[in-house]
């Protein structure tokens, strides 16, 4: 789910009404009153063989034209999405690469791990499990941004959850403003949720959660990868990588957050995604694909509840789906999807009929086209496993929306215009400096941290190991950027592994979209 | 980490293997006409299964000969590996059944990869790449504390760069779609798995092994 909610309109008690439009109100006036998905209620017969894996094998057209890149920007120097190798050696690729976006403010810190958060003016940054012995400022580090001169350490939340390993649960709820965590640790966990109240003051969290004020919090029986929020805020599902683990906790009292299911839906589970009445929810199936499930038990909080599956889809263009986001425009239901390996990239699918959805449009950057495979593996051979991948996106909207950024592993921060989602164009990007040299103070960068030197994105297409295993130091020639953005009128609030956190802001009137 | 909750979690997965193991004795003997028919050319997907359940099976001894000796963050990664790879020998174990192939390989491993390795003959009789010597891991049983850590991540390490040789070449070359993506899946795995035991072996100052790979 994208982790930030657009559904109600945020008012944090600690800063003035923004000017941003509820979100809820559709783009286009005309289209308010169609602006809300019908989802048919489909009837699946258990009995009938289930439904069968859908390939989607039609191919569709990937490439997305480059952003016309206006003054002050300083662009990248290869193909889109690409830090050649020759910047990469020649210390080009550590001033950063940027067009239409500049940077506002940045906290570095000690980096972050995987994918952060942020609410209002704070940011939140993710864990890596080593760091909970090695950090200096240990758990979940709040950043306060409200004067971007200035960015400044208010808090870590230290508690069994936060503190090591946050990886894909770190999750803000924006309607609630409630930030949620699950304990993941190295692979796949589980066991403790922490949720706080991010709503009174985003830069000292309350953990609501605590038994009798501590920071210790109740263990429960629920795995841990990934997370995501209903719309709602009522139901936070958690997902886990080992063995295709499922559960949903009910949050309606987030002081006592309740297990109310518990379940097995594939071989493994990535990321998952909520419809925005709750009923359905698509669920990332390992190695590329999602399953969409009939969640209306959980959602209606019967006993016994179960996920009845609606459908499966598949397809061979990618590999490790990492999360989905339903969204609808111009009254057609649609998904997103974003593969985290592959060069899949970003996939968008018609969701008219949830028993066969249809791929109508992939977003792929030119550094991700199959010609480019060679290119790419020598860029990335020694800056660690994952190369020039989609990893976490958010739609500035979930009806009508307008725009689309992405986390892009080592091609940094994207920005998409997809107002019409068959003609998606780049507006924007941003990849940050290259921390070169700093690995030693990155203790909770999740990139720092792994030596291992080589990108696996294109197992599938090499030889094992050609190239071969590369065990030296990571060289840090590109940041990863793996964290979902948050649209914030013209600015942009994210965070990289080795940059930490980064307010960004639109320039040459390339964002907001008129 | 509560004991119980532990023990839980290794009955469930006895309970998978059972299941796994109970599917294969309920088969009748010689060719069930019931079996699920096998494409031709499965000859992969059989070998694949066969080889990576005993390959699997010796991770899941070595987690389990860890048990107890290592630091918990590298113990929460054993058990990882260990309820995992329990649930994926069942799976090609259940695959074999239906298939009503034998559950271990006839001949020497990997046989059913040379046609993807062409001029890449491996000795026949050789054991698997990147697999343990019972002395490694009769040693892994006796060390405690960080010699622990180390010695349990470096074998670990090298057991999973040998096996995406085979996941690798199975996602590829294997008949079933559902062979291929469990292999594919495998190799994103050991591949992340990989990078974090890397990760934290060098926290402990230690560098990784030298690759099993030989090209």
């Amino acid at each position: 789910m994208s982790p930030l909610i657009r559904w109600t309109m945020p008012i944090a008690a600690d800063e003035a009404a923004t000017s941003e439009r509820d979100p809820q109100q559709s783009r286009r006036a005309g289209m308010r009153a169609v602006g809300i998905v019908v989802v048919a209620a489909v009837a699946v017969s258990l009995t009938a063989g289930g439904a069968g894996r859908a390939a989607v094998s039609a191919p569709v057209d990937t490439r997305v034209p480059r952003a016309h890149c206006g003054p002050g920007s300083a662009p990248e120097t290869g193909l889109q999405g690409q830090v050649p190798l020759q910047d990469r050696r020649n210390g080009r690729s550590r001033r950063g690469y940027w067009c239409n976006l500049e940077l506002v403010s940045r906290y570095q810190g000690q980096g972050q791990g995987t994918v952060g958060a942020s609410y209002g003016k704070c940011q939140y940054l993710g864990t890596i499990l080593p760091s909970a012995v090695t950090a200096r400022n240990k758990g979940v580090n709040v950043i306060d941004m409200s004067d971007p001169e200035r960015p400044k350490l208010t808090d870590s939340l230290v508690s069994p959850a936060t503190l090591g390993g946050t990886w894909e649960t770190l999750k803000v709820h924006e309607g609630r403003g409630l930030l949620a965590a699950v304990s993941v640790g190295l692979v796949s966990g589980g066991f403790f949720v922490s949720v706080y109240d991010v709503k009174t003051d985003c830069r000292r969290p309350r953990l609501l959660n605590g038994i009798n004020g501590t920071r210790l919090t109740m263990p429960g029986l629920f795995p841990g990868h990934e997370a995501g929020w209903s719309p709602d805020g009522r139901t936070y599902w958690t997902t886990g990588t080992v063995g295709g683990t499922i559960a949903a906790l009910d949050m309606t009292d987030p002081r006592k957050p309740r297990v109310i299911y518990n379940g097995i839906t594939g071989i493994a589970n990535h990321g998952v995604g909520v419809s925005h009445d709750g009923d359905r929810i698509y669920v990332a199936d390992l190695p590329a694909g999602f399953i969409t499930f009939d969640a209306t038990d959980v959602q209606r909080r019967k006993p016994h509840p179960r996920l009845r599956r609606i459908s499966e889809t598949t397809w061979s263009d990618g590999l490790v789906t990492q999360h989905l986001v339903p969204f609808t425009d111009r009254g057609r239901p649609y998904l997103l999807a974003v593969d985290e390996l592959g060069s899949g990239g970003v996939r968008i699918l018609d969701l008219s009929d949830e028993r066969r959805p249809v791929t109508v449009r992939q977003l792929k950057l030119e550094i991700n086209r199959p010609e480019h495979v060679a290119l790419r593996g020598a860029d990335t051979a020694r800056n660690g496993i994952f190369g020039y991948d989609s990893h976490y996106c958010t739609l500035d909207w979930l009806t009508d929306p307008t725009a689309l950024a992405c986390g892009w592993t080592q091609s940094g921060i994207r920005v998409f215009d997809i107002r019409d989602l068959h003609r998606p164009r780049e507006i924007a990007y941003f990849n940050p400096p290259a921390q070169v040299g700093e690995r030693s103070r990155l203790v909770n960068s999740a990139h720092a941290f792994i030596p291992f030197g080589t990108s696996f994105t294109d197992i599938l297409e090499n030889h094992p190991d050609k190239p071969p295993l590369y065990f030296g130091e990571t060289d840090m020639t590109a940041d990863w950027c793996m964290s979902p953005p948050r649209f914030d009128g013209d600015r942009l609030w994210v965070s990289c592994d080795d940059n930490g956190a980064l307010l960004l802001r639109f320039t040459n009137g390339a964002y907001p979209l008129r | 980490m509560s004991r119980a909750r532990g023990l839980g979690r290794i009955l469930s997965a006895l309970a998978f293997m059972v299941i796994g193991a109970g599917a294969v004795m309920l088969l009748p003997g010689g060719p069930a006409p019931t079996a699920a028919r096998v494409p031709s050319g499965a000859a992969v997907d059989i070998g694949f299964s066969q080889d990576m359940i005993a390959h699997h099976q010796q991770a899941v001894t070595m987690a389990q000969t860890a048990r107890g000796r290592v630091s918990p963050p590298v113990a929460r990664l054993a058990t990882a590996i260990e309820l995992d790879q329990i649930k994926e020998i069942g799976h090609m174990q259940g695959w074999l059944a239906l298939w009503n192939a034998p559950q271990t390989p006839s001949g020497p491993p990997m046989t059913w990869m040379n046609a993807d390795h062409p001029g890449h003959h491996r000795t026949i009789g050789a054991t698997m790449p990147g697999m343990a010597s019972q002395q490694e891991i009769d040693r892994l049983g006796q060390v405690t504390g960080e010699d622990a850590d180390v010695l349990f991540l470096r074998l670990m390490i090298r057991h999973h760069q040998g096996g995406l040789i085979m996941t690798t070449a199975a996602a590829r070359n294997a008949a079933h779609p559902q062979v291929r993506a469990l292999a594919t899946h495998m190799t994103a795995e050991q591949h992340k798995e990989i990078a974090t035991m890397t990760g934290l072996l060098a926290a402990l100052g230690h560098r990784p092994p030298p690759s099993p790979v030989q090209e």
